[in-house]
């Protein structure tokens, strides 16, 4: 078993601050199980996928919910939602948009493409660690998906 | 002509999407790692050092709603709009019933006078409403009998709508500064806000091929008024 077989929550944040926030929001809400932080869509199809850096990960081992930031480099959110639902073996693993855009044209996409939830990322603080904690508690705790 | 048109919406498009995604994040950083500080090192700072703290906060929140006002103010710009008859009494009724609640309460005494339907967008003439009436409550709410009155009237070519306070009005110098974006003629607390109502406002109307303007006295209240073209869809 690898350091990365009991991620429950893969976190795909570009910016460094928006990631400390939500790690910090999930801490505080006594959420402490494993969240790997992916610092773009690459790194991320990556660790799903079980390949470069992640090649000894165990595939069967898939993360509860991918929290997952739209606008990134080398590979945005989008296309991330995209590669996932195309595949068999990923197309499962729910998936909850956290951005800053609350444009329309990327809320319909997103749900075009299959995800989960759509979550603008609030301002202010204390709704920030709200959101967070709701997204945790639910898809940690609350929901169940096929095995 | 077209082409023109629309590499200058994408423009705008792509603007207010960068706005939207790149300048709220550091606001929310500055926001979220403030409150991290104040919850967990509160104790290590002494009254100044937290006063200092929300000030930081407070100031961050500022440019946060100021974003949303330029956004707002990008979206009227290039939302479609869609021509329909409008009745303008009704909506300034439904647009003063709904603003009971919100803002400070106040015992300002509303008027409305039957007004002139027209032809025009229902979204964007209601946000019209909305900002002249809450502008119009806002300036006037410290008077001893605070006062709005709306009404119309009607002329050849075009219908001219206004909102009379009896507030804190401002000096004509200034009035050409009122329309712009993010001008404020009044500052410090008791009228909070970000400058950008009149400047929608203004955009709307000339969106509809109308005009606005206003008239007003320091200490003698403001009316505010627009017109806008009839016979013409």
């Amino acid at each position: 078993m690898t350091d990365y077989d009991d991620v429950e929550i893969l976190l795909v944040e570009d910016n460094r601050q928006d990631a400390e926030m939500t790690t910090r929001a999930l801490k505080k809400c006594k959420i402490v199980n494993k969240v790997y932080w992916a610092k773009d869509g690459v790194e991320a199809l990556n660790f799903i996928r079980c390949t470069e850096e992640f090649e000894n990960r165990n595939k069967n081992c898939t993360p509860k919910v991918i929290l997952l930031d739209l606008k990134m480099p080398r590979l945005d959110g989008l296309d991330v939602i995209r590669a996932l639902k195309a595949e068999e073996s990923t197309r499962k693993i729910p998936i909850v948009v956290m951005t800053s855009s609350n444009q329309e044209r990327d809320v319909t996409e997103s749900y075009r493409l299959g995800v989960n939830g759509y979550v603008t990322k609030p301002v202010q603080s204390t709704a920030f660690v709200e959101a967070v904690a709701n997204i945790g508690m639910f898809w940690l705790f609350v929901n169940s998906t096929p095995v | 002509m077209t082409t023109e048109f629309e590499v200058l919406t994408a423009e705008l498009e792509s603007f207010s999407y960068s706005v939207s995604h790149d300048l709220r994040a550091p606001v929310r950083a500055v926001i979220g790692f403030s409150r991290a500080l104040e919850d967990d090192y509160a104790v290590c700072l002494d009254d100044e050092g937290r006063r200092l703290l929300t000030v930081v906060v407070s100031e961050a929140q500022r440019i946060s709603e100021l974003i949303d006002g330029l956004l707002a103010f990008s979206r009227v710009g290039r939302q479609p709009m869609e021509h329909v008859l409008v009745e303008m009494t009704v909506l300034a009724c439904e647009v003063v019933n709904e603003r009971a609640s919100p803002d400070p309460p106040s015992d300002v005494v509303i008027e409305i006078d039957d007004l002139p339907s027209v032809s025009g967008d229902h979204v964007l003439l209601r946000m019209v409403w909305e900002h002249l009436i809450s502008n119009a409550t806002k300036f006037s709410r410290l008077e001893t009998l605070p006062r709005v009155r709306i009404w119309a009237s009607q002329e050849p070519t075009r219908i001219v709508y206004n909102v009379q306070d009896n507030g804190v009005g401002f000096e004509m110098a200034y009035s050409d500064k009122l329309f712009g974006i993010f001008q404020k003629l009044h500052g410090g607390d008791n009228f909070s806000g970000t400058g950008i109502g009149l400047a929608i406002v203004k955009r709307i109307v000339h969106r509809h091929g109308g005009t606005v303007w206003a008239d007003a006295k320091l200490g003698e209240g403001a009316t505010l008024s627009f017109a806008l073209p009839i016979g013409r869809e």
